[in-house]
């Protein structure tokens, strides 16, 4: 998937402070984005839910809950999936580098509140695809997620 | 009481009826008076929750977890679509009693 971006159409955009509460309007562009994709109710629950545990990570834990920072998001599409970017300016920080393993259930990991394990378990589960790059100042992470209905080798083709 | 639920004692069960957006931006307006909720038997209708985090989760996880330390059960009823997703993503719904109504959680009770 990540190979194909090239070809991929800008369907949202928003950029906006690194806090809790900005973090809704970031959603709002994705449940937007998703209702243009597809009308499928799980396709964009789950884009919101992704697109919100990001979020909320770079906050509290990229940010570390300083103020001043920013959250630039960018939603590209192709008729296959769609990806989700998100760009900061916070310090180095790799969210999957101490995720916890895809099959470990939710009620079974130590999060409580909104510590890290729990919502990088979700971001991880609802998407198909997560990479992260470090940037010259900040981070990227790019989330990929099929269309409904479109297959891998749908994709690939 | 904040905007994000009320309360309503029905016999012997404690009825949380949750609307809104339930972030955490929610949380950390509503934990500390979530830590106040108590009783046998609680049950949360979701029917009103447009959208689910983890922090809510883990405010919801945290309550199960202190209601079950004094015998009592929290369960949930009328999950939407999303908010269903959201459970089912997290595999939470295997953890709790999920009804499809407040009457026949009530009556299961």
């Amino acid at each position: 998937m990540p190979e194909q971006m090239h070809a991929a159409d800008i369907v949202g955009s928003v950029r906006i402070p690194a806090t809790l509460s900005a973090v809704r309007l970031l959603c709002d562009v994705v449940t937007d984005a998703a209702m243009q994709l597809c009308d499928d109710a799980e396709f964009s629950a789950l884009l919101e839910i992704a697109a919100a545990e990001a979020a909320n990570n770079i906050v509290i834990h990229g940010y570390c809950d300083n103020p001043g920072g920013w959250i630039h998001l960018e939603i590209k599409s192709t008729p296959s999936y769609v990806c989700l970017i998100l760009n900061d300016g916070a310090p180095y920080f790799d969210p999957l580098a101490n995720s916890p393993a895809e099959d470990t259930p939710v009620a079974c990991t130590s999060a409580t509140d909104s510590s890290m394990g729990m919502g990088v378990f979700i971001f991880k589960d609802a998407m198909d695809c997560i990479r992260y790059r470090m940037l010259d100042k900040g981070n990227q992470l790019l989330m990929y997620k099929l269309i409904p209905n479109k297959t891998v080798k749908e994709v690939m083709a | 009481m904040t905007e994000y639920f009320k309360q309503e004692q029905i016999g012997d069960t404690l009825v949380l009826r949750l609307q809104g957006r339930m972030d955490a931006q929610a949380v950390s307006e509503m934990k500390e008076e979530f830590k106040n909720i108590s009783g046998k038997y609680v049950l949360a209708n979701l029917a009103d929750v447009s959208f689910l985090d983890s922090s809510a989760l883990g405010l919801i996880v945290s309550t199960l977890r202190r209601i079950r330390e004094n015998d009592g059960e929290l369960a949930l009823c009328c999950l939407t679509p999303r908010v269903r997703t959201i459970f089912e993503l997290t595999r939470l719904h295997k953890v709790f009693h999920i009804y499809a109504t407040e009457a026949l959680a009530l009556a299961a009770h």
